[in-house]
């Protein structure tokens, strides 16, 4: 449904997408996952069609998004990171005007229900909340009956209930035969919705695949965060028992991986002991994508 | 075709729900309206009807250049365009919906001021109406087509105000619409021939005093025509959607071929005898309406 090919795009001395190719087949949720900055909204802002790329070729089914705009536009549909309607239309104004732009849109009461905005269908859009704006934003982007949906971060500053609640609805929208492109810096919005993921980081796509398959690919295992009173030697920690690899993050903070984290820990411990070094914290967690961002990128993805 | 009738007509509607736009529409023009035909026309029937050319003017300089450039550039900052980007709508078609909303939401001014002057002031009915409402629709349009080249080639909302009330100002005392044309020195009033106020003020003056019709204002109406099909045209080849999307130097030269029919008008009209000889008789006319209330 969409293919990306070496897709190109500086800001005067700044490049934010380097070369990044993907491909996301029918009925599949893509996800673009990285930190602020990471080049993810300049990636999709291009395949919309609202940015001009520098190099690289893209396709939405079949069609180019700035030369074939008014075609692309019928079967794509886009949340933006942010959505700006003029303050006194109501709910039902927006959608209806909306629909009216689409050769096949969908119905505007079907499409109240669908998001969850019935009861707000006459609330003008200044009244409305931050998730019920998220909302709306959503409907929108599916007032055409969009065969593609772009969702840019589409749950960012949301709280826990509401994301969950939106996260179900992507869901549905998968299920009902969407390809739908998702970027978010969320590890657990892109391990519980995305089919295939894509790390991204200085707008280079590092890997992509199914996140159970990036994780598998670092090891089965544990990670375990280490905090301590001194540095350590890296090359000393390596070859403890259990550690099958070791990273250092800031401070005196350190990762270590392996295929269990008390074994890891327990000679950590002795270790650090011999050496004087204090043992601070301690947090043990299983291989998750933040480990697989970790492992290509060298940074974790809040930092 | 359709797509712009529905965004014109649903902002239409948020106008009206919007308290200070319908202050600029309505009650800051009806302001006006009592102070010039009190003040300047000493509520004289004929100067009422001298002075209804220039007070319209008066409306469609603040509100289809002003209003429309601002309204663009403020859509844009806000990102309130990219929605719409997204969408499969044309460049023409958002532009377009703009200038007919405003449209739409001004003309009922004209017809209230117009029936209130005959009312109230007892101002004469002459001439064909609606040559008179071709009129005002052209200028109106006229000058919204040029607020959209201003959109156009501005990056802020403070370079458009800078812009806009350059231009504001300028057409306000050069035009015939604050100050008498007769009154001016005779350099600007062939100056005045360059711009779009002027071409509205003295087609209507020549609807309204001398009881013409659409064929005695040929030249106006093509002049007004042809400023509008230009600034459209240019409008819509230099509207960005996106506010990171910069004006950029060869979008400022398209900008000035703008002043291209501008000019073709301007030197069409001063070098046309026929019209010369019409221009004065109503300037006169114009002038003998003022002077009569001047009196009482």
């Amino acid at each position: 449904m969409v293919e990306v090919r070496d897709l190109r795009k500086n800001y005067g001395k700044l490049e934010a997408v380097r070369g990044v190719s993907f491909t996301i087949p029918e009925r599949t949720i893509f996800g673009l996952l990285g930190p602020n900055g990471a080049g993810k909204t300049s990636t999709i802002e291009m395949v919309e069609g609202l940015r001009v790329p520098d190099s690289g070729t893209i396709r939405v089914c079949g069609l180019r998004p700035i030369e074939d705009a008014m075609q692309v536009r019928q079967v794509l549909g886009a949340q933006l990171q942010t959505t700006s309607l003029p303050d006194k239309i109501s709910v039902r104004e927006a959608f209806e005007l909306f629909a009216g732009f689409y050769r096949s849109p969908a119905r505007v009461p079907e499409l109240l229900d669908w998001v969850g905005l019935n009861h707000k269908a006459k609330t003008f859009y200044q009244y409305l909340s931050g998730g019920e704006k998220q909302r709306v934003a959503l409907g929108l982007a599916l007032v055409g009956n969009p065969k593609v949906l772009f969702l840019d971060e589409p749950t960012t500053g949301l709280d826990a209930k509401i994301r969950r609640e939106l996260h179900d609805l992507i869901l549905r929208l998968k299920d009902q035969g969407k390809s739908i492109l998702l970027s978010t810096h969320y590890i657990e919005e892109a391990e519980r919705l995305c089919d295939l993921v894509g790390i991204m980081d200085q707008g280079t796509l590092h890997a992509i695949g199914a996140p159970r398959q990036l994780i598998a690919d670092q090891g089965a295992g544990d990670r375990l965060e280490v905090s301590l009173s001194q540095p350590l030697d890296l090359a000393q920690v390596g070859q403890l028992a259990g550690v099958d690899a070791v990273q250092p993050a800031e401070g005196n903070t350190y990762y270590l991986r392996g295929r269990s984290g008390g074994k890891m820990l327990a000679s950590l411990a002795v270790f650090a002991d011999h050496q004087g070094n204090e043992l601070i914290e301690a947090r043990i967690t299983h291989n998750s994508l933040e480990d697989v961002y970790l492992s290509l990128t060298g940074r974790k993805i809040g930092s | 075709m359709n797509r712009m009738l529905r965004m014109a007509w649903m902002s239409v509607l948020l106008s009206y729900r919007v308290k200070i736009a319908f202050y600029f529409t309505f009650v800051f023009p009806m302001m006006f309206f009592f102070i010039y035909f009190e003040l300047f026309a000493k509520a004289e029937p004929m100067a009422v009807a001298a002075l209804m050319g220039p007070l319209i003017s008066f409306s469609v300089i603040s509100n289809a250049l002003f209003g429309l450039s601002v309204q663009l550039v403020t859509m844009r900052e806000r990102d309130m365009l990219r929605r719409y980007h997204l969408a499969p709508i044309t460049a023409f078609e958002m532009v377009g919906s703009r200038l007919l909303s405003n449209y739409l939401l001004f003309m009922p001014l004209v017809v209230l001021q117009y029936a209130l002057a005959v009312w109230w002031y007892h101002m004469p009915v002459r001439g064909s109406l609606w040559a008179l409402w071709l009129v005002f629709s052209l200028g109106y349009l006229a000058l919204g087509a040029i607020g959209l080249v201003v959109a156009g080639v501005v990056n802020t909302l403070q370079e458009a105000t800078v812009w806009n009330n350059l231009l504001f100002f300028a057409l306000l005392f050069l035009t015939g619409t604050t100050l008498p044309l007769m009154e001016l020195p005779r350099f600007i009033q062939h100056l005045a021939l360059f711009m779009p106020p002027t071409l509205m003020i003295l087609g209507s003056a020549g609807i309204m005093l001398g009881g013409q019709g659409a064929g005695q204002n040929i030249p106006e109406i093509v002049g007004l025509l042809l400023v509008t099909v230009a600034c459209v045209g240019l409008g819509v080849a230099l509207f960005r959607w996106e506010k990171e999307v910069k004006t950029t130097r060869r979008n400022r030269l398209q900008a000035a071929l703008a002043l291209v029919p501008l000019l073709v008008v301007g030197l069409w009209l001063n070098y046309s005898p026929s019209f010369q000889k019409v221009n004065q008789q109503y300037l006169q006319s114009s002038m003998a309406a003022f002077n009569a209330a001047a009196k009482r």
